[in-house]
């Protein structure tokens, strides 16, 4: 019991991770409806910015990750100019936005390659490593690490704030209501185009967010968007997509899910279970853990 | 000079003209019915009017030019519509609608929170309901939030597309009603409806479209004693 309770522990920052990554994917799908693949690349991205600013600016942790927000906020704004805005435009984004964003992430993944070297990086120390102990049991210790719990915190604190702004301000109520009918939202005077930049420039921060944190935990290196993207996106569905609160549980289900496995079964299988889990919560309840479900009234 | 001029308005869907060289004048203070058979192109007028679609011909508002005009833009201008099936945003608390409604004019935090309080009056069911999820209203509360929601933005010229649209016969005299009351408020009303005989009850003047085309244009009491109106729209 208490080595199960260590690894639900372990998992949790990575779950913060993921959630970060599902939240993003979920609000540019629910606002702009695309599937947004280069959202993995701004992960990568975000993480990257993080390592120069950490290891050549010598910043600490939180300028270091604001610094590395705004950039993964402009970088995610920059992507909607050049990729999405003009298909917008001409209306076809729906028919030919996967394409462009199949593509653009390609250019982005192997120009990080070339730019920063296939090899792997790490972040200098931020916070020293220490085992903290949250609870003993006879002579067992449930413990967390110092960098998991700082990370799980600030990944809190930033979804938090996320969910304040989406409740209380007039634009995030406009970016809920665009996501269930932006024609309709056009008719309240409200401009489409800067909301779209306003979501992109959420998700990119979050991803980059994202990529810091895991750039505290491990190595970093141009192909990590790859898989992370895809777990992100697979959370945000298992939250119930368009949801945020959704796809912080996904993150969190995904994060413990993965850990359990690495730690009762084999971490070669961990990524594998993550899937098949979410493949069986799905055919349970389709609409995801928190989808919203409405009966059309007359 | 009219508040609301369309001349000559065409609309195609691919290769379907829809509208064929429409123009209809509304002025200040009216209430003007357009009625029309389903896919005569009600809808498709006005949503042509706030350029939610690509036209030909000309809109002018206000003596403006709208040709060229984005719609949000034609909100901040006073020009408001309420569209076809109410379009609540389902997900959103009653309140919040309304607040959206209000955007454009969202700096202006004082004069929104009176609006609020004179919709709740106009529509005490909403104030009960507030805090619920738009989606979980009646269809008769929901066009009463999707009026309170256009109202919000202090339109001087509202449409409003099939308010009557299945309710109820009680709720669709309580939305007409509703309609005149927001007429004699100061707001000039363009109200396309199904519904003809109470539409032009309550008009001044009606215009008749079918197939996309004009086919009369008269004052409400004309209308209700003509006799093709009479047999088309009105039951004989």
């Amino acid at each position: 019991m208490v080595d199960f309770l260590q690894q639900v522990i372990n998992g949790l920052a990575q779950g913060g991770i993921y959630s970060l990554i599902a939240i993003g994917w979920t609000t540019v799908f629910g606002i702009v409806g695309i599937i947004n693949w280069t959202h993995g690349e701004i992960y990568m991205l975000g993480a990257y910015a993080g390592w120069l600013i950490t290891t050549y600016a010598h910043l600490p942790i939180i300028p270091s990750l604001l610094l590395s927000m705004v950039l993964g906020a402009f970088i995610a704004m920059a992507v909607d100019e050049i990729g999405y805005r003009p298909l917008r435009k001409k209306g076809v984004l729906a028919a030919t936005g996967f394409i462009t964003a199949l593509g653009l992430s390609q250019t982005i993944r192997y120009s990080a390659s070339a730019g920063f070297s296939p090899n792997p990086k790490a972040y200098p120390v931020l916070v020293n490593q220490e085992l903290i102990t949250l609870v003993s049991i006879g002579d067992k210790k449930i413990t967390i690490s110092s960098v998991h719990l700082i990370v799980l915190f600030s990944a809190v604190v930033i979804m938090s704030l996320l969910e304040l702004f989406m409740k209380k301000t007039l634009t995030g109520k406009a970016m809920l209501a665009a996501s269930q009918d932006m024609q309709t939202l056009r008719l309240m005077g409200v401009n489409a185009e800067s909301l779209i930049k306003i979501t992109f420039a959420i998700s990119g921060a979050l991803g980059a967010a994202a990529g810091f944190f895991i750039g505290m935990l491990y190595y970093i290196n141009p192909m990590m968007g790859a898989l992370a993207g895809l777990k992100g996106w697979s959370c945000a569905i298992l939250g119930g997509i368009g949801s945020i609160a959704g796809s912080l549980v996904g993150g969190i289900i995904l994060g413990i899910v993965e850990n359990l496995t690495a730690g009762y079964i084999s971490t070669g299988y961990k990524d594998a279970i993550g899937f098949m889990v979410m493949i069986l919560v799905l055919l349970i309840r389709p609409s995801g853990l928190m989808g919203y479900r409405f009966e059309e009234k007359v | 000079m009219a508040m609301l001029e369309v001349r000559d308005l065409n609309v195609y869907y691919g290769k379907i003209h829809a509208l064929q060289g429409i123009s209809i004048d509304v002025s200040e203070g009216e209430i003007v019915s357009l009625i029309g058979a389903n896919g005569a192109g009600k809808t498709t007028l006005l949503t042509a009017i706030m350029h939610q679609l690509p036209y030909s011909g000309t809109v002018r508002f206000m003596g403006e030019d709208l040709t060229k005009t984005d719609v949000k833009d034609i909100v901040n201008l006073g020009m408001t519509m309420v569209p076809e099936g109410r379009k609540v945003f389902a997900r959103t608390s009653v309140q919040d609608n309304l607040l959206l409604g209000s955007y454009v004019r969202r700096k202006d935090q004082t004069s929104v929170r009176e609006d609020l309080e004179k919709v709740y009056s106009l529509f005490p069911r909403l104030e009960e309901r507030k805090k619920q999820l738009a989606g979980s209203l009646s269809g008769g509360e929901q066009q009463m939030l999707a009026i309170g929601r256009a109202l919000m933005s202090r339109p001087r010229l509202l449409l409003l597309d099939e308010p009557s649209m299945g309710l109820s016969p009680i709720l669709v005299d309580t939305v007409f009603d509703t309609i005149s009351h927001i007429s004699k408020t100061g707001t000039t009303i363009l109200l396309v409806e199904q519904n003809a005989r109470k539409a032009l009850k309550i008009a001044g003047r009606g215009y008749v479209i079918e197939t996309g085309q004009l086919y009369l244009a008269d004052t409400s009491e004309n209308l209700l004693n003509d006799s093709r109106v009479k047999e088309a729209y009105l039951g004989g």
